[in-house]
């Protein structure tokens, strides 16, 4: 039973009663759903409480867990989670406010794979304006598009995840990106790095 | 204006889509013809893939920490009903149901005496109407400012106040069982009604011959008596009831049961609103 053990074996051990197995799932997946649920919510604190969450209540229902992707179907409970705590932040305006604006002082930790530093200098405006940006989307397109982007899943699984219709998933992502190009180009001087770049590699 | 384009002719979705290799063949034909002709949508395709390609450019952070499950947390019962059932909750939630059990009993120990007094009228509303004129006027006067609350408390606050010969015959009924508390209504009736409740303890003894008999009561009386005495002998079984009415028609027991219930249901109101509080808050958190 080690990182090398594939998800489903690790799921008929963690059925079984085997903490263990399920907690190799979790250290092999936490990365992913932490930032998952950092997109979504937009500050640490929260996204941490998502996150475990989300792993408890995926442990709870592991019998419910059919067949194909662990990895898609955790990804929805952890989604879930995050709609959970949206909600609760829209039925307490005011102090969802006070959290979000304290919590966002805690600086963000530096990328696994650090850059040089002036990349690092070059790239962190950029990505303090998309994270804006990405808060300012609404709910649904804003996973849409993590999901698709910062997540790396196609359309269908996102489809699945989602419980919508492919048709539904394409135009959520188009509208999230048309939306974040809008917010981006508004302050154009922070990236002409980034969109003259993949002007030329049209 | 350049927008407002995109949005209304051009085929945005699908060159988002494109841009992550989704669009289905069939499609991507008739998109990649209107690229050629379209440079508003070559310049959308551009900067749909740069904000694509700086939205897989953001760093992933390192978990702040492990989120392994510990033994604790897996017998953890599922949050959302745990949060619900607070201990505050559930005490608010049985107090407000406590007090709205106890509401109904004394309602009811109340509305007995309604029966009794509806059975008799409705076989003799002028006997009781007459019993009302017949009775000491500041006893009447009592009555009907009583019997102006609710119909419910109104009825037997004018049965115990100003229309002493029903009082006595649900005495009488009660004086049938043994001889206990329901002796009291039968003097009552029977005897006293000019001075009514003041006395009514005192004439105790009298309950034997005045309970018991109510045909044979004095004549001034006499025969609202026997009607009365014919209802108080159908719901004579019950000695409890005999407590009740007996409870009832006293003069100041019928505005303490009128504080009481008004009491026992702002309680109740109150408690199982404060739980509704409690829930919210429990809810939030």
């Amino acid at each position: 039973m080690d990182n090398d053990t594939p998800d489903l074996d690790l799921i008929a051990h963690a059925r079984q009663g085997d903490l263990a197995a399920f907690n190799v799932l979790v250290e092999r997946y936490q990365k992913g759903v932490y930032n998952l649920c950092l997109r979504m919510l937009g500050s640490p604190a929260p996204a941490e409480d998502a996150a475990q969450e989300a792993f408890i209540s995926a442990h709870r229902s592991l019998d419910r867990f059919r067949g194909q992707s662990f990895r898609a179907w955790l990804f929805r409970i952890a989604a879930n989670a995050c709609y959970n705590e949206l909600r609760r932040r829209k039925a307490r305006p005011a102090t969802s406010l006070d959290r979000t604006g304290y919590e966002d002082e805690r600086p963000i930790e530096p990328p696994d794979a650090a850059p040089s530093m002036e990349e690092r200098a070059a790239n962190a405006e950029l990505h303090r304006a998309l994270e804006d940006a990405l808060a300012r989307l609404p709910d649904d397109q804003r996973l849409a598009v993590v999901l698709c982007d910062v997540q790396g899943f196609g359309y269908a699984e996102i489809a699945e995840m989602m419980r919508v219709s492919l048709g539904t998933v394409k135009s959520r992502i188009s509208r999230a990106r048309s939306r974040l190009r809008v917010i981006l180009l508004e302050q154009r001087e922070l990236l002409p790095g980034s969109i003259r770049q993949s002007s030329e590699e049209q | 204006m350049r927008l407002l384009d995109i949005f209304s002719r051009h085929p945005r979705d699908d060159i988002s889509a494109r841009a992550d290799g989704e669009l289905a063949s069939e499609r991507r034909g008739a998109l990649e013809a209107h690229l050629a002709g379209c440079e508003l949508c070559r310049a959308e395709l551009d900067e749909l893939l740069a904000v694509r390609s700086a939205l897989r450019g953001l760093p992933q952070v390192a978990a702040p920490r492990s989120f392994t499950l510990t033994q604790a947390m897996v017998e953890r019962k599922p949050p959302p009903v745990t949060s619900r059932a607070t201990p505050a909750f559930v005490a608010m939630r049985l107090a407000g149901a406590g007090f709205a059990a106890v509401l109904a009993v004394v309602v009811m120990l109340d509305a007995g005496g309604i029966v009794d007094d509806t059975g008799s009228r409705s076989s003799s509303d002028e006997a009781t109407s007459l019993g009302f004129f017949e009775s000491d006027p500041a006893n009447r006067d009592a009555g009907t400012t009583d019997g102006s609350f609710t119909e419910a408390a109104g009825a037997p606050a004018a049965r115990g106040d100003s229309d002493l010969p029903v009082s006595g015959g649900d005495g009488g009924g009660a004086g049938a069982v043994p001889n206990n508390s329901g002796g009291i209504g039968g003097p009552d009736g029977s005897e006293d009604a000019p001075d009514g409740d003041d006395a009514a303890p005192a004439l105790n003894g009298l309950s034997d011959d005045g309970g018991r008999e109510p045909p044979g009561v004095p004549s001034t009386s006499g025969d609202l008596n026997e009607i009365a005495g014919d209802d108080g002998e159908a719901t004579a079984p019950e000695p409890g009831e005999g407590a009740a009415t007996a409870f009832t028609s006293e003069d100041d027991g019928v505005s303490s049961l009128l504080v009481i219930e008004i009491g026992l249901a702002a309680i109740a109101v109150l408690a199982i609103g404060a739980s509704f509080v409690i829930r919210r808050r429990a809810d939030s958190d």
